[in-house]
């Protein structure tokens, strides 16, 4: 480095100046730089490689084998021009400032770094203008050692050409502008030493072949691609060719060597988790099931509820999905164990104690099935005595206070065992003084009721109400409907047994859907023309028997005080066909003179009351009207009636056909008396009344024995056995039956309890059990015990058949040989009456 | 069913022969909702939360395909009925000698 140079030079110039005392007078604040000086240390600079004045005297210079110069030229060589115009212009001016710079230079010869003859050349520049290489307008930017080889050549440059031009002394302070830190010789003589530039040898460490060969750089590139050929072939050929086995070997390892590596510590934690059997089968299942999806958030969630780090990570499932797919009570459990001691003390933030106030009405939807069941078993445990009862297992005597208690209210008239034993109520506030006017069972869920809530006469309360109790739930109906008017008519289907067709008073039709939970019918005849414009007094739903129609779906048949009965089919909505206009019966005479003034089919329309509608035949009905007639219909058949059966005298509240025996019915009539019939005779068979019954609303067949049947008057509950009334006195009391017509009595009467009045009355499906429907909302269940042994069809037909024998035994004795065969036979009638 | 329907159905519970009362408590052993006094509240929750999952992960061992559907306890005193549920538990105290 020059620098280095100059720094060698600059302790040689102390020592030139320690020699040359004789110049030195002038020389104390500056130096001198003389051919005296020069020509004193030719000799030792010779060996020294020295710049010299490029323009007055060549420097080394580079010579190759050929005798070419190439001696590296510097950049500082084409500026040179420039800086010889500087030199002539420019006057050194600031030379105080340079001789006490100078002074500072001396002392701090020994510690000459570049940084400091920066500093130096820098102060020059600030200070001495003009001795700057680089004015503002040049700027060329050039490293620092390059600044310093031009500014020093440049001061030096113009030394001797000062000292060229001048005489020493004159140029005292000319010369003092030069920097003595670059101490610079001139050295007039060309140096003669040639330098020789040569290469070592090369040296080869690691000599790497390449195996790729080009078709141009190796000589024997053919021969190589032959043998690459040959290979191939033999590689193809290799593959069963029995000359070739493969072979496993082992070849030698190499070595092992330890090789370390640094790394951040790792984190060492523990956990533990139980792996239960279910927590297993949770993971497998919603890992099958839930591929790739990932139910990370509620996982943390709810582990983050519990304020206890072991269980964040705490899942250690068998399957490969990460902890993320875990189903969330597995979870809660899984880390529940772990933290079962500090369960007490978890207060997660978010969510209050007690919060008892109504505002967190939201917070509960998803108790409804607890508390669902809880009401159950609530009620289970309370009624479980009477829950065995009423399913019908022999019980112990211990409840024997649960019988009707007052004596007085039950009376057996026969000697029989039967016992009518009150197990529960239906009621609550919703029912509370409300009339019950239709039950019905449900046909499929054996437990539930439906219960209609109506008047029987127009009244001003005009809102109706349908209830479904549950027997497992006495307290609370599981279902209820308000309906615009009152009921009058129940009816669950039997191909869909969530639906439930209701007739209303004014007589519209509704089905509710008891799947849904709404409040509000599915279907409503409200806007249909076609509808019943008086109160619906018995609804059914049907069957079809005849598949050749579009599905075999069922129907809803409908009867009404305006005298039609109306089949109804449920398509997109109501669409009905009247089955049946109902006309008054009049005897044949009276019709001829009808049909002569009138040539209206329903000017005296009739209205009718109930039907029932044969079991084995699904088109053959009876219907009741409310002048006391019967009539049995077809409904293919709609001119006229099939027969008719006349004896009430009042309007016929309910008609029955016997489960057991297709040809004999009942019929319940206002006219306080029940009427057992028989197809064939248009004259009852039996009447039944006794002393306590009044207005019969209700009568049903029992469907355990075929001589048995109950009935609801207005206070009473009266079950009827004709095996146990007649069988006794048939034998003796013969002529005695056939001249009070039969009077008979019923087995058991069961006062209503509270003297209500009591209107409806059901036979349970599979118990032993029957609802009892009053008038101030409440519905009663009876549990029939100790029914005696069964009467089954043949005892009913003998009876009637008896029956009928001696009624008719006064009259038409031929006929009856006729009837009977005919009555044991199903087959449609057509009587023209 | 609607909200309205829930709270009937609760009260309707509470008003039942020989009910005590009932706690409402979610899946953290927090009771929600209760009918008796605070102490015992915390003590029932704390307690009968444990006890629920224990029967369950129980009922669950011998058959993972099972569930615990209703927990009953009958005791000298009063029984305890618990429903547990997917968030929430429902527990009502009923006393015994009610017949």
């Amino acid at each position: 480095m020059s620098c280095g140079r100059n720094r060698r030079r600059s302790k040689l110039s102390s020592t030139l100046h320690g020699s040359s005392t004789a110049n030195r007078q002038s020389i104390e604040k500056s130096h001198q730089f003389s051919s005296s000086i020069k020509s004193n240390h030719s000799g030792k600079l010779l060996k020294e490689i020295s710049r010299e004045n490029t323009t007055n005297c060549d420097r080394f210079r580079v010579l190759d084998d050929k005798g070419d110069d190439v001696t590296p030229r510097r950049i500082t060589d084409y500026i040179r021009l420039n800086i010889k115009k500087h030199n002539e212009e420019e006057k050194p001016i600031a030379e105080t400032g340079n001789t006490r710079i100078i002074e500072n230079q001396e002392k701090s010869m020994s510690d000459k770094s570049i940084v400091s003859t920066m500093n130096l050349t820098t102060a020059t520049s600030n200070i001495g203008r003009t001795n700057t290489l680089f004015s503002v307008g040049e700027k060329t930017t050039l490293d620092i050692g390059t600044r310093i080889i031009l500014e020093s050549e440049h001061l030096f440059n113009k030394t001797q050409n000062e000292r060229t031009s001048h005489n020493n002394n004159e140029n005292q302070e000319f010369q003092a502008t030069f920097l003595p830190g670059f101490g610079l010789q001139c050295i007039n003589d060309v140096l003669a030493d040639t330098i020789v530039l040569s290469e070592t040898e090369t040296m080869f460490i690691l000599n790497l072949n390449s195996i790729v060969v080009t078709q141009n750089d190796h000589e024997e590139y053919n021969r190589i691609d032959e043998r690459n050929k040959i290979y191939m072939n033999l590689c193809k050929n290799q593959r069963g060719n029995d000359l070739y086995i493969e072979r496993g070997m082992q070849t030698f390892n190499n070595a092992p060597k330890h090789e370390h590596t640094v790394t951040d510590s790792i984190f060492i934690r523990s956990q533990a988790s139980w792996a239960n059997t279910w927590d297993i089968h949770d993971s497998t299942i919603e890992s099958s099931q839930y591929e790739g999806k990932v139910y990370r958030q509620y996982v943390i969630h709810n582990n983050e509820n519990l304020n206890d780090n072991r269980i964040k990570f705490d899942v250690n499932h068998n399957s490969n999905t990460k902890q993320t797919i875990v189903s969330t009570q597995s979870s809660q459990n899984s880390s529940t164990f772990i933290s079962q001691e500090s369960l007490v003390k978890i207060t997660p933030s978010n969510t209050n104690c007690f919060e008892l106030n109504d505002n967190n009405k939201n917070k509960l939807p998803d108790i409804d099935v607890d508390a669902f069941i809880m009401e159950r078993i609530l009620n289970l445990n309370i009624y479980h005595q009477k829950h065995t009862v009423y399913q019908g297992f022999d019980h112990q005597d211990n409840h024997g206070s649960e019988y009707l208690q007052d004596r007085k209210d039950s009376f057996l008239i026969m000697n029989t065992n039967l016992k009518l034993e009150r197990l529960w109520q239906y009621t609550s506030y919703l029912t509370h003084d409300r009339n019950v006017s239709c039950l019905c069972w449900n046909k499929q869920n054996h437990n539930l009721l439906a219960v209609g809530y109506g008047y029987f006469q127009y009244s001003d309360d005009k809102q109706g109400l349908v209830c479904c109790w549950n027997a497992k739930n006495l307290e609370f109906p599981e279902r209820h409907y308000q309906t615009n008017a009152s009921v009058t008519s129940l009816s669950f289907s039997i191909k869909h047994p969530n639906l439930l067709a209701v007739g209303l008073f004014n007589g519209n039709i509704c089905v509710f859907d008891l799947n849904e939970n709404n409040t509000f019918p599915i279907v409503d005849t409200n806007k249909y023309d076609k509808k019943h414009t008086n109160p619906v007094w018995q609804i059914e739903w049907n069957e079809r028997d005849r598949s050749s129609e579009i599905d075999n779906s069922e129907i809803l048949i409908s009867i009404s005080s305006d005298g039609r009965i109306i089949r109804w089919t449920l398509r997109k909505e109501f669409e009905a066909t009247d089955l049946m206009h109902l006309k008054p019966y009049h005897s044949l005479q009276m019709a001829c003179q009808i049909l002569n003034n009138n040539d209206g089919n329903f000017s005296n329309s009739v209205g009718g009351l109930c039907f029932d509608i044969r079991a084995n035949d699904k088109t053959i009905y009876l219907c009741g009207t409310d002048e006391g007639v019967i009539h049995r219909c077809s409904m293919i058949y709609n001119e006229k009636y099939l027969e008719s059966y006349i004896g009430h005298i009042g309007p016929v509240y309910k008609v029955h056909w016997s489960p057991f025996v297709e040809n004999i019915f009942l019929s319940a009539s206002a006219d306080w008396t029940i009427r057992l019939w028989m197809i064939g005779y248009n004259q009852s068979c039996m009447t039944f009344s006794s002393t306590n019954s009044k207005i019969f609303f209700d009568a049903i067949w029992s469907p355990k024995s075929s001589t048995m049947f109950y009935c609801v008057s207005e206070n009473t509950i009266e079950i009827w056995d004709l095996s146990k009334s007649l069988y006794n006195v048939y034998s003796f009391f013969l002529l005695f039956l056939l001249l009070i017509n039969a009077r008979l009595d019923p087995i058991y009467v069961a006062n209503s309890p509270h003297q209500l009045t009591l209107t409806s009355i059901a036979y349970a499906i599979d118990s032993d059990c029957i609802a009892v429907g009053t008038s101030n909302g409440t519905v009663w269940i009876y549990h029939v015990g100790n029914l005696s042994s069964s009467a089954n069809a043949n005892d009913l037909l003998t009876i009637v058949e008896q029956t009928l024998h001696s009624q008719f035994d006064s009259s038409e004795k031929s006929d009856i040989n006729q009837e009977l065969s005919l009555t044991s036979t199903p087959s449609i009638e057509i009587n023209h009456n | 069913m609607t909200q309205a329907e829930v709270d009937d159905t609760l009260k309707r519970i509470h008003e039942h022969k020989g009910v005590q009362g009932y706690i409402i408590i979610n899946n953290d052993g927090i009771p929600i909702r209760t009918t008796l006094d605070a102490a015992v509240t915390q003590q029932y929750a704390a307690l009968i939360r444990s006890l629920t999952d224990k029967a369950r992960s129980a009922i669950r061992e011998i058959d993972p395909t099972n569930e615990l559907v209703f927990f009953r306890m009958r005791t000298r005193k009063h029984e305890i009925l618990i429903a547990p549920d997917k968030e929430y538990t429902l527990i009502v105290l009923q006393a015994t000698d009610v017949q």
